[in-house]
């Protein structure tokens, strides 16, 4: 007699709860794909937060590695995503204020310019003014405005990321552009 | 549908316009179009954003981060992150959750509140009977009389009447008299009313002959809304409850919303509308953005497997889909689009898909063909806005014929004819070619003015507040015409025509039209006089500490005049600003008992808490209506300097309880002066405010003198006022 069992179907095509189950059941191939589907928003989100490309390593790697434990205190309630992005604010920001450290590569060295066309040079060149005022806000500001105007995510989105309601993620937005708008006109 | 925005977009909306202006509302797409400083502002913010996007692009991380994880997992490394103590999703929940709970407390406690009220000083009680009335049924009204009443055996019910093609907001909306009411043996008044049956909401006042006093019932009205056969508020009846209420309280309509959705749980309108509060009343949240995805994915369903749908519903849910769902509203506008060219929805997309053709291409003649054939087949409700657009284009044109054309549309389309008549007489002032012909139909709309008709007489409104209102606009019209002939080197004329609108009435915008008539004309003294006019009113004059604005006409002043004549002028200034500001004051008690909460969670009687010899500004606002937020942000510099001043700043928000989430709020807006809570939802009853935000002054003496305002500058010359008041009965001089 043959024992009937359900062929589990490749990884990409698993629903994040089957996924969530795996991960908590120790499968490192389930990890691995959980840092496919999410990795580079979560990347994307320390970056904006901690102004540098090591240190977005650093928490995104941290953030995954305590996955399975991280994942034995998930409540399933279909919004995964918003979860681990609020961790990965929170891991950013208490690095950030453990490092007391303030953004240092606030502007594009000329010979990390990638295109050597004119006209994007002289794009860059021209932004430079914006990105010394968006270099000059205050940590809150900057976060907020790079995470709504370089990764498109909403006011509620912001605001589960940093721990903050989504009318004070619009009022530092509104203070940031108030303040960049000023400093180059 | 688009009305006009009455002020610009804040940055944090035209940064939404820059990223997504398919889906920013209607009306603040038609704003930026029309508005040259808000389009370089979406120029400044687009370039950031552009500049922002270029530089640090899509990052991603180092391809070796994956294998990095995996082996410190297998090779037994841990870390610690913090967790939150629960999913965002639930705590949002709880928060909007909180929201409504408190919105539906205060909303409750008002109508036991007044179910309660018989007959006080100034509300009696209204009953109507049958309780559910259908469109076009008698109906009896049953009047247990104010106080107030007691020496009237007439009275007069009056009612603001809806359909449903009526607008929102309530100051055009028809006002009718319903019926007249005769004291009955045991003192109550009662009539048999029967309204046309296309009118599906009436709001009823009761008023005196000669309209001296008005029960407005605590300016809510007492409403019918219809019902259908089975006894159920019509969907049209309770859409036009919401537009009603908008401008006078987000929670009316919000709760208006959200029983729409109760009982007509299938119509696309009912859930778009609730989208809408939710969005004006920072509602919004993962849980009800998931809600509405999963209706839009529903209605989506249905209709598209009818093979006929309605075109409202093709309208209605390309407008419903827009907020959240693109390809779902590129889908359905393009369906509406070819399946009901005509449909209200389609025909403003048409009209800012020529406006922005307009724009691009500058072809006038062009644009006003095609809104001619919009027009034509426009339903009722969009001629208006079709017209409005096509006259301004017209008079840029400088086309007589066209202009004329345009013009008349304006007033067959128009809900307000005397408005819509200003408005077209302004258009033509603007144009040199056009211009005598403005100015001709000004003076023709001020001679109306001499003969004053009820028609337009607001439901709460007494005669002597219609009247002081035509006085106003009466002001502003002699004003604007003043001003054009100013334009015109008219400036005898000018002045005179300025000098009698200043006299009518205290407005600093058109003493400030005065002073400059009569420097043009050679009139030092009288410059003079309404130079000194102008520095006693903070509204004359930018007036935070660090201005120079005060100090330069002060300046001014005292060289042309002397420092002694200046002084004259300014108490003279002083004296007749007090005197037309106090005109308009009332002496209103609060009621005694009221209780609020403090944020330590004690109980406060708030009418002993005020008085005591200081002027006050009580604010009420709610962290959950966004136009509150704005006010609040807006509001802070002035309550700094109110409360250098000495002014007492008393916040009063419509929360049920001390939260950390409003503790951060208070913190994060840096909100000043005292907080309490309206836990119990009675003090917005007692102050009679009925929407945030709402500001009122209170004088030393603990009374009412001014009631809800919007506009801080109001607040702020209200309380100059009373602080002048103060300083002449003292015998302070002017320095």
């Amino acid at each position: 007699m043959t024992i009937p069992f359900r062929r589990l179907p490749p990884a990409h095509e698993l629903a994040d709860a089957e996924l969530i189950e795996a991960i908590r059941k120790g499968e490192p191939w389930a990890l691995g794909e959980m840092y496919d589907r999410h990795g580079g928003r979560l990347y994307r989100i320390a970056l904006r937060l901690t102004g540098n490309a090591a240190d977005a390593e650093d928490v995104v790697h941290d953030v995954f590695v305590a996955m399975p434990e991280l994942l034995r205190r998930y409540v399933e309630q279909g919004a995964l995503s918003q979860w681990l992005a609020r961790i990965t604010g929170r891991t950013a920001l208490m690095r950030l204020r453990a490092q007391h450290r303030r953004r240092e590569d606030d502007l594009i060295p000329a010979d990390n310019v990638a295109d050597a066309s004119d006209a994007r040079v002289g794009q860059t060149e021209a932004f430079v003014d914006i990105e010394r005022a968006v270099a000059a806000l205050p940590e809150a500001l900057r976060q907020v405005l790079a995470l709504r105007f370089i990764d498109d995510l909403s006011h509620d989105d912001i605001a589960v990321i940093l721990g903050i309601s989504a009318g004070a993620s619009r009022a530092r937005l509104n203070r940031a552009i108030a303040h960049v708008r000023k400093a180059v006109s | 549908m688009i009305s006009r925005l009455r002020s610009h977009p804040d940055a944090v909306v035209l940064a939404d316009f820059v990223q997504h202006a398919e889906k920013s509302p209607s009306t603040v797409r038609a704003h930026v179009m029309s508005c040259a400083a808000c389009r370089r502002t979406v120029a400044e913010i687009s370039r950031i954003r552009e500049s922002q996007q270029t530089l640090h692009g899509r990052a991603v991380p180092h391809t070796g981060l994956r294998d990095r994880i995996l082996a410190s997992r297998a090779s037994g490394t841990r870390t610690i992150v913090p967790v939150p103590s629960a999913t965002p999703s639930q705590r949002r929940w709880l928060g909007a959750a909180a929201a409504v709970a408190a919105t539906m407390l205060v909303v409750v406690t008002v109508f036991v509140a007044a179910r309660d009220v018989q007959a006080s000083d100034v509300s009696g009680s209204l009953k109507i009977a049958p309780s559910g009335v259908q469109p076009g049924k008698q109906f009896k009204v049953m009047y247990d009389p104010a106080a107030y009443f007691e020496d009237d055996s007439v009275l007069v019910l009056r009612a603001r009447v809806r359909t449903g093609w009526s607008e929102s907001y309530s100051s055009n909306a028809n006002t009718i008299v319903a019926a007249r009411m005769r004291r009955s043996a045991n003192g109550t008044f009662t009539a048999n009313v029967q309204f046309g049956d296309s009118v599906v909401l009436a709001v009823l006042a009761v008023e005196n002959e000669g309209a001296t006093r008005v029960d407005d019932h605590g300016q809510r009205g007492w409403e019918l809304v219809t019902v259908g056969a089975n006894g159920t508020p019509l969907l049209e009846a309770l859409d036009q409850r919401h537009a009603d209420w908008m401008g006078r309280s987000w929670e009316e309509g919000y709760k208006t919303a959200q029983q729409i959705v109760h009982l007509y749980p299938d119509s696309i309108r009912a859930w778009s509308l609730l989208r809408t509060y939710e969005g004006w009343m920072n509602l919004t949240s993962d849980s009800t953005l998931a809600v509405h995805a999963k209706q839009i994915r529903r209605f989506d369903a249905k209709l598209r497997s009818q093979p006929n749908p309605d075109a409202n519903d093709l309208g209605m849910m390309m407008w419903y889909a827009g907020r959240e769902d693109t390809a779902t509203y590129a889908y359905w506008r393009e369906r509406l689009l070819r399946e009901a060219p005509n449909q209200s929805f389609a025909v403003q997309e048409r009209l800012l898909a020529i406006l922005d053709t307009l724009r691009k291409q500058a072809d006038t003649s062009a644009a006003l063909s095609s809104l001619d054939a919009l027009y034509r087949n426009a339903p009722r409700e969009r001629r208006a806005q079709v017209a409005s657009y096509s006259t301004s284009i017209a008079v840029a044109l400088r086309d007589s014929s066209r202009i004329a054309l345009w013009m008349g549309r304006v007033m067959e389309s128009a809900s307000d004819p005397s408005s819509a008549a200003q408005y077209n007489a302004l258009q033509l002032s603007r144009s040199p070619a056009t211009r005598e012909e403005g100015i001709r139909r000004v003076r023709a709309m001020l001679v109306t003015f001499d003969t004053v008709s009820d028609t337009r007489r607001r439901l709460f409104e007494t005669r002597a507040a219609y009247l002081r209102r035509l006085d106003g606009e009466r002001r502003t019209l002699l004003s604007q015409h003043g001003q054009l002939l100013l334009a015109d080197k008219l400036y005898r004329a000018a002045l005179d025509t300025l000098q009698l609108a200043a006299a009518s009435g205290w407005n600093t915008e058109i003493i400030r039209a005065v002073q400059r008539a009569t420097l043009a004309a050679g009139d030092t003294a009288g410059y003079l006089r309404n130079t000194a006019r102008l520095t006693v009113d903070p509204a004359g004059t930018s007036w935070l500490p660090g201005s120079t604005r005060r100090d330069s006409l002060e300046a001014i002043g005292i060289r042309l005049a002397g420092a002694a004549r200046w002084n004259v002028l300014v108490d003279s200034g002083r004296r007749e600003f007090v005197q037309a500001m106090l005109a308009n004051a009332s002496s209103r008690p609060i009621r005694s008992g009221l209780t609020v909460q403090n944020l330590e969670g004690e109980r406060i009687e708030l009418d002993r808490r005020l008085g005591n010899g200081q002027l006050a500004v009580v604010v009420f606002w709610s962290r959950f209506c966004g136009p509150a937020v704005e006010a609040i942000e807006g509001f802070n510099a002035t309550a700094g300097v109110l409360l250098q001043q000495g002014v007492r700043i008393v916040n009063v928000v419509e929360e049920t309880k001390v939260s950390p989430a409003l503790i951060d709020f208070l913190r994060e807006k840096k909100v000043l002066g005292e907080v309490y809570l309206d836990n119990a939802g009675k003090a917005g009853t007692a102050f009679n405010s009925w929407g945030t935000p709402a500001f009122f002054v209170v004088d030393g003496v603990g009374q009412v003198r001014f009631s809800a305002t919007s506009s801080v500058q109001s607040v702020v010359s209200r309380i100059a006022a009373l602080q002048a008041s103060s300083e002449l009965q003292a015998g302070v001089g002017s320095r």
